[in-house]
């Protein structure tokens, strides 16, 4: 879906929820995945997103794009669900393949000794990325992974978007100490 | 963007992409949400939000206009008593226990048997409220079954689910109060009428340092300089001290942000579960560590492997890993429960653990005697995840159902609680879901009041410490908001938030947030 206006979307309720969860079902499994950590939380959490648009249509009234507000709506339930009395007694600690699917080093490249050295590094960023407590982790992911801007990462997290970008700020340089000290950073 | 960024962008993407390849949404999934939906058919376009028989507490504006000229007073009182060493008006003779556990329920501090046999009334059976009356009707009403009782070999009598069947809600009366809550209500985070956040910044080496913000502004991130130590918890006591829970300390903090105790936690920790009179475990990734609820270090169970569950009660902590449960007495092992594998787990004070095991298709309800033996292994059906024992350890509540020791149903919330719990000093019971919150009265058989957040999620619900107010945190369409609401279901306080804390709560007069950066107080009465 190209354009966030509510217009381009079915009249009928179930089918805009099929047609949201048709383009936008893996960026909001994937977002629930780097709020919690855990791929059957997150499964569950990104069917439970979409119930919940479906359960609050009436709210989505088109002022803002379709994958803000689908965005939002994963984002609080991520929270409410960190926050349960089941989950929230131990903070995630899994690297984040560590339920998932094996990670090969890249031998693609030209170099294969050089490839694996670019994955490795690419790894310890992510591990660096999924180690920042929620409030960094949070912007970067929506910043970095899914292109959100500032104002609209403001608008699916609650905050204003100063605290938003110093967030973003502190995040990035979070990151680069952590690189520089496990050797990445050149 | 600069190529740093650029680089960032890519190499998260190209990592994060690489690393969730091949995990989709997949039409299966798709396919349960619409079966769901088609199920739950066309929902309400518009809640009811104001029966006729309730009281509707709207936000007054004159709140606003007292709070205003209240405030400009209560700033020239309260202000010097910042750096004073005296505890929390009040809170220390609320003799209660603080607010609701974090990982298990908690229990009020004094006998809650009275408690116990009116929460066990249904609802229209409220005027039976003389000891026994309550167990006298279960037993008269066939479709409850008290099962689960162990036999003469001490066996545990096993039974199928008797969800709701012929027990009632403790449904709203026509006494009890709606309180619907709107972020649209709450003045703009820049209203200055109420005075300034007193920030306390809980400093990872030196303890906490009392920074006051500028009268006319609420203290912002940019004020600080050193990289804040991840907080974890916080956990208000009855005696007015702040248990706060960071990366690298624990800290015991007066509401005037001044260190009482502080042990240094290495390595970090990465959970913390409270007991019920405020005793805690905090998990690194090698050890549990006990605390009293005065923040004293007490002990240390060694651990080979981050528990998955983790429950304490004075000095028992019941730790559940890939090898079953463990029980500590103290440091010492003291039992093991082999092979069980819990979706929750929760300790009443008398030591007996109470399990969710199974599936999610068929949950089992199970309860230890603190010696081990099976006393209960019951089919339930939750509605909701809110799980702990209640009523001074009589109670299990498991979703929306409440259980007795032998798995007899005694009642139903009004809600599917995320969370449910005992508020502090035997105040009540606080439930709550990203929609409703609902306190339970303790002396009936009603809820006094539900919450509703018309706009937006309820994110927390917590008791205060003396069990007397409950603090909400709430994503609105406006902003991370915050409300206050007493016994009665008055609102005492809102406020929208410049940024998400921690966590939140309300001890004495005071309103505490822990932050990324600190922990943050603020005056009820601003």
């Amino acid at each position: 879906m190209s354009q966030s206006d509510r217009a381009v979307l079915p009249a009928d309720r179930a089918a805009a929820i099929d047609q949201l969860m048709r383009e936008y079902g893996t960026k909001v499994l994937h977002l629930a995945y780097s709020y919690l950590k855990d791929r059957h939380l997150a499964e569950d959490v990104a069917q439970e997103v979409f119930i919940k648009a479906y359960r609050n249509w009436d709210s989505f009234r088109g002022e803002s794009s379709a994958y803000t507000w689908l965005y939002r709506i994963t984002v609080n339930l991520c929270r409410d669900k960190a926050r349960s009395a089941w989950w929230r007694r131990l903070l995630p600690t899994d690297d984040p393949r560590a339920a998932g699917t094996p990670v090969e080093p890249d031998t693609t490249g030209d170099d294969p000794e050089e490839a694996v050295v670019l994955s490795d590094q690419r790894e310890r960023l992510m591990n660096y990325v999924m180690q920042l407590s929620a409030a960094y982790r949070e912007v970067i992911i929506l910043y970095y992974y899914h292109d959100l801007t500032t104002v609209e990462i403001a608008e699916v997290t609650g905050q204003n978007e100063n605290t938003v970008k110093t967030r973003l700020f502190r995040a990035r340089a979070m990151l680069k100490q952590m690189l520089q000290k496990g050797g990445v950073a050149q | 963007m600069s190529d740093i960024d650029k680089e960032l962008r890519h190499a998260i993407k190209e990592e994060f992409d690489r690393s969730l390849a091949g995990w989709t949404f997949t039409p299966e999934m798709r396919q349960a949400v619409l079966d769901r939906i088609a199920r739950e058919g066309e929902p309400e376009a518009t809640p009811v939000s104001t029966p006729a028989s309730t009281t509707l507490r709207r936000f007054r504006p004159a709140y606003w206009v007292a709070a205003a000229a209240a405030a400009f007073v209560l700033a020239i009182n309260l202000w010097p008593r910042v750096s004073t060493d005296s505890p929390m008006t009040g809170s220390a003779a609320s003799g209660g226990a603080p607010e609701s556990a974090r990982t298990t329920a908690r229990a009020p501090a004094g006998d809650p048997a009275e408690e116990l046999k009116i929460m066990a009334v249904p609802l229209d059976a409220s005027a039976d409220t003389a000891p026994g009356a309550a167990a006298a009707k279960q037993d008269a009403a066939p479709e409850v079954q008290v099962t689960g009782v162990p036999d003469a070999s001490g066996a545990a009598v096993q039974a199928e689910p008797d969800a709701g069947r012929g027990v009632e809600a403790f449904g709203l009366s026509a006494e009890s109060v709606k309180v619907a809550l709107r972020g649209d209500e709450i003045p703009a985070a820049a209203d200055t009428a109420r005075g300034s956040w007193m920030f306390l910044q809980l400093d990872d080496r030196g303890g906490a340092q009392v920074a006051e913000a500028p009268a006319d502004e609420t203290v912002s991130v940019q004020t600080l300089q050193a990289t804040p130590p991840e907080v974890l918890d916080l956990n208000p006591l009855a005696n007015g001290n702040v248990v706060v829970v960071n990366r690298a300390l624990v800290q015991v903090v007066d509401a005037y942000g001044n260190r009482v105790v502080e042990t240094a936690v290495d390595p970090a920790p990465s959970a913390v579960a409270f007991g019920p009179s405020g005793e805690s475990a905090v998990v690194t990734s090698d050890a549990v560590l006990r605390f009293t609820a005065e923040g004293m270090l007490t002990g240390s169970i060694r651990q080979e492997e981050t528990p998955a569950l983790v429950a304490v009660s004075g000095d028992r902590t019941a730790l559940a890993d890939s090898e079953g449960i463990k029980v500590y007495v103290a440091d010492s092992r003291a039992l093991t429960l082999p092979g069980l594998q819990p979706s929750a787990m929760a300790m009443a004070p008398d030591g007996a653990l109470a399990l969710l095991t199974g599936s999610p298709q068929g949950v089992r309800l199970q309860i230890y005697s603190a010696e081990g033996q099976l006393n209960l292994d019951q089919a339930v059906v939750p509605e909701g995840e809110g799980f702990g024992f209640l009523a001074g350890g009589r109670l299990v509540a498991v979703g929306s159902a409440l259980y007795d020791r032998n798995g007899g149903q005694t009642g139903r919330l009004p809600i599917a609680p995320s969370r449910v719990s005992d508020l502090a000093g035997g105040q009540g019971v606080l439930a709550w879901n990203s929609q409703q919150v609902a306190r339970l009265e303790a002396g009936g058989a009603t809820a006094r009041w539900v919450a509703e957040v018309e706009d937006g999620s309820i994110l927390q619900a917590s008791g205060s410490a003396r069990g007397d107010l409950v603090v909400i945190l709430a994503s609105t369409a406006d902003g991370p908001a915050l409300w206050v609401i007493d016994e009665s279901g008055n609102r005492r306080y809102a406020e929208r938030l410049a940024e998400w804390p921690a966590d939140a709560t309300a001890a004495g007069d005071q309103i505490l947030l822990l932050t990324a950066e600190g922990l943050m107080v603020r005056n009820l009465n601003r």
